[in-house]
């Protein structure tokens, strides 16, 4: 378990850069979710790590965690991890934690939250307590 | 040449975000007001907001900051003497020194690091030192005594900072301005204060400028930036918007109550990836708040503050839940219940009050002029009832609060440990007033007082009602339901003329109230919409005033002359159509052999009855019924006489002048 999980990281990181604060970002998700990489993972083995999904729709499976519909949302191209969107329900982590550029933040219109996009990665910061709210991973 | 255009128009958006800015074009959405009422983007409007319960009208005296002030920085003791930004600072509290720095510290946007690039030196800048070294005289150098002191005060107690030094792309903000955002938190309950997190930003972003992509509808956001879309608007939708933030801001601080379970299954909001989605049968006050329920929170935060009772009556679940989990109880549906001041002291003030003011009352004519003068605001709701009336006679008796001695009022309350402070007796007046309604007048006054006020103000409404009605049915005016009355009259109205005309009118006035009602709801120029509805007046209660006005209406129309002259030009319409009927059917009757001998009966039955079912219908009645009152005429007329006889023009004209 450790082993798989040490070569998803390294993986990760090989993705990112090591020392990316991307990388560091998924450190943060639940343990099942760190496995999740786009490009790779393939739906069987999403199945497998977080069990069946709470609602699919077209090449999307939705999962509610914690009282939260849909917590996570994951998407699928040919049946592999094309991206997914988690938002935090618990342990949200302290912005001030990766090594981030605040100045690549704005705010997101119609929300209490900034938010940073690029062509890997979309995140929401709650300014109030500077801690990350949601993660769209795309790469 | 058109692809050059095209790609340039496209490039004036290619800019990083908050560290760079676009022009706005001027002259961009200037009636704020206007859109925000077509589109309900607002739970209170102009009027909802100024009589708000407990509504902050003022902003704290300087007096009144400086004494919060000294108690928020005697918290930590000692003095200290620190150079801040080229200010030398001597034997100032620490925790002035730390306020002072949060207004003079450069950062970026958002308050995550400093921009020792943009940092100014003050003492440079506005010569603070030598005659000033304490913190309350450097900020009035900078922005004035006034200014100064407020945004201390607002850093100190509700800790947001409102310096354009202290954030990036920021301006300063104006007197009144500056006024909005410190009325809006003053409008907080006790527990919610502070809302800000640490040192927050509550800035003007730099006028002229918003943020790349952004709408130019936005008027700030939960950052706090306020933009000149704001700054546009009136002052008490400033202050609306200002709240709306501070509530977004309140979501957060409470432990992200506003994606609560508890909250998204109150409109069954759920999420897929980065979109939301409602319940079909969930309950919204305004269209803004149906975005996500982050906006769902803070427009029904602000909706709950300032427009309660609508918001309660549309929304009760979403109404009790904030109570409960924002508000703790505490509802601002009445000055009492709001006030925090003691309910007991409020009842002994006055106790004491209530003689003078029985003297003040008795003098008071009670008319619709005095009731629109003091009441307008809280009559929004029709029928008139006993809360309503109760309402208005708090406003009647805090107008005769007011005529009272200030010094000698304000005495009154400071003996009862109510409060001598200025910016709280407005609030605590209004609390005052309601408590002296409701524990009563002496009986004799107190029914008086009712009945004057129940008769006034129905005849309010009445005046209102009657002001409406039309003074004329011609076409000039342009109103729905009396344009097309001449249609009307040759079509579905036509055979009522048979019947009289009361049914004529009848039919008319059905006409028009039933094209009234299509056309209202839809905001044309209808006669039930130029009636002039206070203002705050909810839909319910406009929709009942309606009904009495159509009942009105329809008395005027039937009982005066208003539709007299169509009538009487549409009822010789018929009678010409009925003489001309009488010709084309006679021709052929005579002709036939015989009908000379025939008994009465039959002839008069068989003298106009002809094939011609769909002209004898038209003009006479709507079904193949006989044509109305001929049979009994014709038959007495033909019974004169022993043979059958051609009736005459003369004839017919006396029929017709007793049938129609």
């Amino acid at each position: 378990m450790m082993k798989t999980l040490a070569i998803v990281l390294a993986l990760i990181g090989s993705v990112y850069g090591s020392e990316s604060w991307k990388a560091q970002v998924y450190k943060t998700f639940p343990k099942p979710l760190q496995k999740l990489i786009p490009g790779k993972t393939s739906q069987k083995d999403v199945e497998k790590n977080l069990g069946k999904a709470s609602l699919v729709e077209k090449n999307k499976q939705y999962y509610e965690l914690d009282q939260l519909k849909y917590a996570l949302e994951v998407t699928y191209n040919n049946q592999v991890v094309k991206e997914f969107s988690y938002t935090y329900t618990q342990n949200q982590p302290d912005f001030s934690e990766f090594k981030m550029d605040p100045k690549l933040l704005s705010p997101d219109e119609g929300t209490r939250f900034l938010k940073y996009s690029d062509k890997e990665i979309d995140l929401l910061v709650d300014l109030a307590s500077k801690k990350i709210y949601s993660v769209r991973v795309k790469k | 040449m058109k692809a050059l255009l095209l790609i340039s128009l496209l490039t004036l958006d290619l800019y990083a975000a908050d560290g760079c800015k676009i022009e706005v074009e001027k002259n961009q959405f200037q009636d704020v007001e206007a859109l925000g009422k077509h589109l309900e983007w607002h739970g209170a409007d102009n009027s909802q907001m100024q009589k708000a319960a407990c509504k902050t009208l003022a902003t704290p005296s300087l007096e009144e900051m400086r004494s919060f002030l000294n108690k928020f920085t005697s918290k930590t003791k000692g003095t200290a003497s620190q150079n801040v930004y080229g200010v030398s600072l001597e034997k100032e509290s620490p925790a002035m020194i730390d306020l002072f720095k949060k207004l003079t510290t450069a950062k970026d946007g958002f308050g995550f690091f400093e921009e020792k690039e943009n940092q100014k030196n003050f003492q440079k800048e506005f010569s603070i030192n030598p005659e000033c070294k304490k913190v309350d005289c450097a900020v009035t150098k900078i922005w004035g005594e006034e200014q100064g002191i407020k945004m201390l005060y607002i850093l100190a107690k509700h800790n947001f900072n409102t310096s354009e030094y202290a954030f990036s792309n920021s301006d300063r903000l104006k007197s009144d301005e500056l006024d909005d955002i410190l009325m809006a938190m003053e409008d907080l309950p006790k527990h919610l204060i502070p809302v800000g997190a640490t040192n927050q930003r509550f800035t003007h972003f730099s006028r002229g400028y918003k943020l790349k992509n952004q709408s130019d509808r936005v008027a700030a956001n939960a950052v706090v930036m306020l933009f000149d879309t704001w700054s546009n608007e009136p002052r008490f939708e400033r202050q609306y918007s200002a709240f709306h933030e501070i509530s977004h801001n309140i979501g957060s601080r409470l432990g992200r109550l506003d994606e609560s379970p508890g909250w998204l299954k109150l409109s069954g909001w759920v999420k897929k990836g980065d979109d939301w989605s409602k319940g079909d049968k969930a309950c919204f006050f305004t269209q803004y708040s149906m975005g996500n329920p982050f906006e769902d929170f803070a427009e029904s935060l602000s909706t709950y503050r300032y427009n309660p009772k609508d918001f309660k009556k549309k929304c009760p679940e979403k109404y009790n839940f904030i109570k409960e989990k924002v508000f703790k109880g505490i509802e601002y549906t009445s000055n009492q219940t709001c006030s925090e001041l003691p309910l007991q002291k409020l009842q002994d003030a006055a106790d004491q009050l209530i003689p003078e003011i029985e003297k003040e009352i008795a003098k008071l004519t009670i008319d619709p002029a005095l009731i629109k003068e003091k009441c307008q605001g809280t009559l929004t709701t029709y029928p008139v009832d006993e809360t309503v009336a109760g309402e208005c006679e708090a406003e009647l008796i805090k107008g005769q609060l007011n005529k009272l001695d200030p010094e000698a009022m304000k005495a009154v309350l400071v003996k009862n440990g109510l409060t001598g402070d200025t910016n709280k007796m407005e609030r605590a007046i209004s609390a005052l007033a309601e408590t002296i309604q409701t524990r009563g007048l002496s009986p004799e006054l107190s029914g008086q007082l009712r009945a004057s006020v129940l008769k006034a103000s129905d005849n309010y409404f009445n005046d209102i009602i009657q002001a409406a009605l039309p003074k004329k049915t011609d076409k000039s005016d342009g109103l729905v339901g009396v344009r097309n009355l001449d249609f009307q009259l040759s079509t579905s109205c036509r055979v009522e003329h048979w019947k009289g005309e009361a049914a004529v009118k009848k039919c008319l006035s059905d006409y028009i109230i039933k094209d009234d009602k299509t056309w209202s709801q839809f905001g044309s120029k209808t006669l039930s919409n130029s009636m002039a509805f206070p203002e705050g007046m909810s839909k319910e209660s406009k929709e009942a005033l309606r009904e009495k006005y159509y009942a009105e209406l329809e008395k005027a129309l039937l009982e005066s002359d208003l539709l007299s002259a169509k009538v009487s030009a549409a009822k010789e319409e018929v009678r010409k159509q009925a003489k001309d009927y009488f010709k084309r059917t006679e021709y052929n009757f005579y002709k036939e052999k015989d009908w000379k001998k025939m008994e009465p009966a039959d002839f008069c039955k068989k003298l106009y009855n002809t094939p011609d079912d769909y002209y004898r219908k038209y003009v006479f009645v709507s079904s193949s019924e006989e044509i109305p009152g001929f049979q009994t005429w014709c038959e007495q007329r033909q019974g004169e006489k022993k043979k059958r006889f051609q009736f005459s023009e003369d004839d017919l004209n006396e029929w017709l002048k007793q049938a129609l």
